[in-house]
């Protein structure tokens, strides 16, 4: 028997760092990604789709056409079971709680809830008390929850899921919702609790390879768990550093080095840092239009600092110097700031057209 | 450092003239015309060159201006000192233009400086020269910008960051407007459009968003209602099926009470004595009997064709019919005689074919004569058969010829003669006897095989004659045909034996078989076949035999038989006349077929009832109703009926309700799903405002700091030079001192009356000594730190001062005149 294990889908996410039309492309891809892993599920032979909370961003601004394409979906593949437990973003939508739910949609109370599948208990609870949970050990049991992951139980945080107080209760698998990485713990000699990640990555904090468990149950009653990447598009964050670079041209010969491994349709944010120095003047201009030109989605951020020692400009009579130490002893600026203004500063004393802010 | 002199060669108008300065006050006063101005315009151009250009106006093109009229050479010599020594600048200009300093200590070339003497002796350019130490009346007023001055004032090592400042700012400046310009333009004011404008299309999606939901709350509310409707409905199907199923009790009820009646209308036709379904049953088993003792009744006694074949009987057995004992006695024999007969019959028959048998074998084989002509041949055959005389030739040739060769070798060995010679006639008649043998032999042998082929044809068509093989040997085939005729001849002998004995027996069984018939006779039985007379007498013997029983048994039986039925009718009458008003006139057989049916219709009758009843309870009981007298509690099935009709179309009202809503709020949902959208956008915008924000504030800020810087740097003289100004103000204007303020761009802010006045609205002699005093403290600043103070050059620039200012500028000069060398050009005495 074979079993999917996703979580944190977010679907109909705000994604106000994309331009309005590439925003509407992912979101289509993240609904899409949805649509791929069930037709995966059904030429696997997979019985159910195990879903650990989070499938919508918030259930402020859930599309009526989106929960509509969902339904379409889970009825199209009846022989395929849902099971769906409510996250922090869910919230209370009881989307599919009405009498024209698909029938193989099945959802969780506050309480523990078991749903029998062939030799398989899956339970789950969107309030769970693990010293209520009973569970028959002649079962191969499958437990979700959605929270972050802890070893014990802090009074002060209600999302949290501690380990510690599931060990020994006769789960072999417990499918975990919250974490948007691929993460493996072991609760007790029988059970392993599992992330199994957001299926696709949404913004840069969100990097690397990112899809769903695939379990598959033996018959000897074991559960073998598998991490499948399945995310149409990978985001990456690159770090370029600047330091000791003088010249334009081995900027750019660091940056397409650093770059070249990335396919073209992934997303990736270029962050530039190092300490550099302030008549080096630097043209992203070129650095931006090669992203672009390179990427689906690519985004600059420049971290770098300007090397600047006072003493450098202490008897330095000219307008840079006088300027640069009139910054340099302006405490209303953070050091960020401070850099800012000096390097915009330069640039215009420089005489340079384009100010690069 | 200090003028020394000067030699023009030729330099404007000016043609080799020479001056020598002395210390202090160096005063040159000729008229108007003389070349004062190309005097101090020389002495620029020894300190700074005197640069080509392409300017058409004179006062703007020294090298134009100053090309000597008369020709000649053009340019000049300066002797000067200053802290590094005495020096001799030479300078050509125009076509073959040159530079040359020399240390006159040494009269030497010299490097201490370059051909940019100027700049590298007072630190400031040409232009800054004449703004500063260069003083004439056409220029008192320095000019704000000179880099060179600014520099010097500053102390600024690099002079090109400073002259990018204005651009610098200017950039800044504008790349901030592009954010944030009057009137709500720039990417802030177009920013915050667009999220006004979000923020309003929000706000519009937001109200049909609250009217989606409470829309989508009247849906519930409908469904709800629908819902409601619906289980009301149906409960209202649970109450019609209950009703319906109460109308069935009803009727059932109806059914049985009707069954009731029935079984007592039938029950009062048996007054009260109802029979058993046994009773019944006996009186059914009764009655058969009747029937069947009526039926044996009917068959006892004999039958007539019975009765007349016992009265035939009687007269062929009149003294009675012989025993059966007898009869099979005679019937054994009769049986055994036709078996005899028979078997005799057979066996003749038999015995004769056995003789015809022998006698065709006899036939078949070959008469005693030939057998014995065939026997005396075989005996001829073995006579001829004897020893002949070529065996006695063959003998004798044995014997000669090997004696023969014995002699004949002998003879050769020992070669004797006779004895060879009759070794010869030996073997000649050894050969001899052995060639008669041999012809001998062929001779016997061709007569033999003719014999022997005559003797083996005859006996071959013996032999085929009768069937025998040919090729046997003839001697075997006669002694078997011989031995073969000997046995049918015994074999006929046997038979023609058996055949008479047959014959006799034949005779004996005739005759028991006419005594046997005799014996039917005398009872009529005329049956040539005594063993089927006999049977048939048997027949006729046991016939009588049994009809006369027969007869006897009738009698008896009727008589009982009267008896049981009369006792028999009795009882059965007596169980009939339990029916009330029985009809009489009618067979007990159908009285009793009218009591079963009766009793039948009243079984029937029970068990509908007994099923009706449990019927009606478990009906009762499924619907919860504990007795049939609460029926009257249900409710009224046409009441149900018409509230389900009301209902009916109250859900269809809901529905079409839902169905409006349904549409309106999926029409909703087009623009309501958008609110994400704009929700994401105006995100998306205000945070591309507040990184506008933060780009125009840092750009502001930039420039603002730009500014400062510049105006820090630029402005560090100032409290000196105000100083300084303030100081030769009142020297020139003893105690009628204006209220005048310098600023950083040297301009002159007069406070009069309580208002602040530019210079300009002055007198021109107000005006040149103000600015005459602006210059002097200018140049105190520039040189104030000790560097190389330059002479001091005055282009007669009190002109316009009255009597009492000038007195107190020709005052100033000589005062000025004790801390520096001063070249004053005037054309006036008055002013000297």
């Amino acid at each position: 028997m074979k079993l999917i294990h996703t979580a944190d889908l977010h679907l109909d996410s705000s994604l106000a760092n994309f331009s309005a039309e590439q925003a509407r492309v992912r979101r289509e891809e993240l609904l899409d990604t949805f649509r791929r892993m069930v037709e995966f599920a059904r030429e696997e032979g997979v019985c159910a789709i195990l879903i650990a909370g989070d499938l919508f961003d918030s259930a402020r601004q859930i599309r009526k056409r989106t929960v509509k394409t969902l339904r379409e979906i889970i009825a199209l593949y009846s022989d395929i079971q849902f099971f769906s437990l409510a996250g922090n973003h869910d919230g209370d939508t009881g989307l599919f709680d009405d009498a024209e739910a698909p029938e193989n949609f099945h959802s969780f109370q506050e309480s523990w809830t078991s749903y029998p599948l062939g030799g398989v208990t899956v339970t789950a609870a969107r309030n769970p008390a693990p010293e209520a949970l009973a569970l028959d050990r002649q079962d191969v049991n499958i437990l979700l929850l959605h929270g972050q992951a802890v070893e014990a139980f802090s009074a002060s945080n209600a999302d949290e899921v501690p380990l510690r107080a599931y060990a020994g209760k006769g789960i072999d698998y417990l499918a975990l919702g919250h974490y948007h990485s691929f993460t493996e713990y072991r609760v007790d000699d029988r059970a392993v609790a599992c992330y199994s990640g957001t299926p696709e990555g949404r913004g840069f904090d969100e990097c690397g390879k990112k899809g769903f468990v695939l379990l598959e149950i033996t018959p000897e009653k074991q559960v073998i768990h598998r991490f499948v990447p399945f995310a149409q598009r990978t985001l990456h964050e690159i770090k370029l550093g600047l330091s000791g670079c003088t010249v334009q041209t081995e900027l750019e010969r660091r940056a397409k080095e650093a770059l070249a491994e990335i396919p073209e349709t992934d997303l990736v944010k270029l962050t530039v840092c190092g300490e550099v120095d302030p008549d080096f003047e630097p043209d992203y201009h070129r650095i931006d239009r090669y992203l672009s030109e390179h990427f689906w989605f690519a985004r600059r951020k420049d971290d770098t600092v300007l090397l600047i020692r006072p003493e450098d400009y202490q008897n330095d009579r000219s307008l840079k110097g006088e300027f640069i130490r009139l910054v340099q002893a302006d405490t209303s600026l953070t050091d960020e700031e401070r850099d800012a203004v000096i390097r915009t500063g330069l640039q215009a004393l420089y005489g340079r057209k384009e100010i690069d802010l | 450092m200090k003028l020394i002199s000067l030699s023009i060669e030729n330099f404007g108008k000016l043609h080799r003239y020479d001056l020598s300065f002395a210390d202090g006050l160096n005063t040159v006063c000729e008229e108007n015309g003389w070349g004062k101005t190309t005097l101090a315009a020389f002495l620029k151009a020894m300190f700074y060159g005197l640069p080509k250009s392409g300017k058409k106006d004179l006062d703007e093109n020294d090298y134009k201006h100053y090309t000597p009229w008369q020709g000649g050479h053009f340019g000049g010599t300066l002797t000067f000192s200053c802290k590094k020594g005495t020096f001799r600048v030479e300078r050509s200009f125009g076509e073959n233009e040159a530079f040359a300093l020399f240390d006159t200590a040494t009269g030497l070339a010299s490097t201490a400086y370059s051909e940019s003497l100027g700049k590298e002796l007072f630190g400031i350019d040409a232009e800054g020269f004449e703004q500063s130490v260069f003083l004439s009346i056409r220029a008192l007023l320095p000019k704000d910008g000179n880099d060179s001055i600014h520099a010097k004032l500053t102390g600024i090592d690099e002079i090109y960051d400073i002259s990018n400042y204005e651009n610098a700012f200017q950039l800044l400046d504008d790349r901030a407007k592009e954010y944030k310009k009057r009137g709500g333009a720039g990417y802030i004011g177009e920013t915050e459009a667009k999220i006004q404008n979000i923020k309003d299309n929000l706000a519009k999606v937001r109200e049909l968003s609250k009217q989606q939901t409470s829309e989508e709350e009247e849906l519930a509310a409908v469904r709800r209602q629908a819902a409601e409707t619906a289980a009301e409905e149906k409960a209202l199907q649970t109450a019609l099926l209950r009703a319906g199923q109460v109308a069935e009790i009803r009727a059932s009820k109806g059914k049985l009470d009707e069954f009731l009646r029935q079984k007592a209308d039938l029950e009062s036709k048996f007054a009260g004595k109802i029979p058993t379904r046994e009773e019944l049953s006996a009186c059914r088993n009764r009655l058969n009997q009747i029937e069947n003792e009526r039926a044996a009744l009917a068959k006892t006694g004999l039958t007539g064709e019975e009765q007349a074949e016992l009265v035939s009987l009687s007269r062929r057995f009149p003294t009675g019919a012989p025993s059966a004992e007898v009869l099979n006695e005679k019937l054994t024999l009769a049986t055994n005689l036709r078996a005899e007969q028979t078997s005799v019959e057979q066996s003749l028959l038999s015995a004769q074919s056995d003789l015809q048998n022998c006698e065709a074998a006899l036939a078949g084989l070959p008469s005693a004569e030939e057998l014995k002509r065939a026997e005396r041949l075989l005996e001829s055959k073995k006579t001829t058969a004897k020893p002949s005389i070529w065996t006695v030739f063959f003998v004798l040739s044995l014997l000669l010829l090997p004696a023969g060769a014995v002699m004949l070798t002998t003879g050769l060995w020992q070669s004797v003669t006779p004895l060879i010679i009759g070794a010869a006639a030996a073997l000649g008649a050894g050969v001899l006897c052995l060639i008669s043998h041999i012809l001998l032999v062929l001779k016997r042998n061709r007569s033999g095989a003719e014999e022997q082929h005559r003797f083996r044809s005859e006996i071959n068509t013996l032999l085929e004659r009768y069937g025998l093989p040919q090729g046997q040997d003839a001697g075997a085939a006669l002694a078997l045909l011989l031995a073969k005729r000997k046995d049918a001849e015994t074999a006929r002998a046997q038979a023609l034996e058996k055949c008479r004995e047959l014959t006799q027996a034949q005779q004996e069984c005739r005759q028991k078989a006419s005594d046997l018939r005799t014996y039917l006779a005398s009872y009529e039985i005329a049956e040539s076949n005594p063993e089927s007379g006999l049977f048939a007498l048997l027949n006729l013997s046991r016939s009588w035999d049994a009809l006369w029983k027969k007869q006897k048994d009738a009698q008896t039986t009727e008589k009982q038989k009267n008896a049981d039925i009369a006792a028999l009718t009795g009882e059965v009458e007596a169980f009939l006349s339990r029916l009330v008003d029985p009809n009489v006139a009618i067979a007990a057989k159908d009285r009793l077929a009218e009591m079963e049916e009766l009793l039948a219709r009243r079984e029937a009758l029970a068990g509908r009832i007994a099923d009706r009843q449990q019927e009606l309870e478990e009906k009762l009981a499924a619907l919860g109703i504990a007795d049939l007298s609460l029926l009257d509690l249900e409710p009224d099935p046409a009441a149900l009926s018409a509230r389900q009709k009301e209902l009916a179309e109250i859900l269809s009202g809901w529905k079409n309700n839902e169905a409006r809503l349904l549409a309106q709020i999926n029409r909703r949902a087009a623009e309501t799903d958008k609110i994400p959208e704009w929700e994401e956008e105006l995100a998306r915008q205000t945070e591309a405002l507040a990184e506008q924000k933060k780009r125009y504030a840092l750009l502001v800020k930039t420039r603002d700091l730009l500014k400062t810087a510049h105006d820090d740097l630029t402005t560090r003289y100032l409290p000196s030079t105000r100083q300084n100004f303030a100081k030769y103000l009142a020297l020139l204007c003893g105690k009628d001192v204006p209220k005048a303020e310098l600023d950083a761009k040297f301009d002159v802010t007069v406070q009069d009356s309580g208002m602040s006045r530019q210079v300009e609205s002055y007198s021109r002699g107000w005006r040149d000594l103000l600015r005459f005093c602006v210059r002097l403290s200018l140049i105190d600043a520039l040189y104030a730190n000790g560097e190389e103070t330059p002479f001091l050059l005055l282009d007669d620039p009190f002109t316009n001062l009255d009597e009492e200012r000038l007195a107190a500028a020709k005052a100033l000069l000589g005062e000025l005149a004790k801390s520096r060398q001063i070249l004053y050009l005037v054309c006036h005495g008055d002013r000297v």
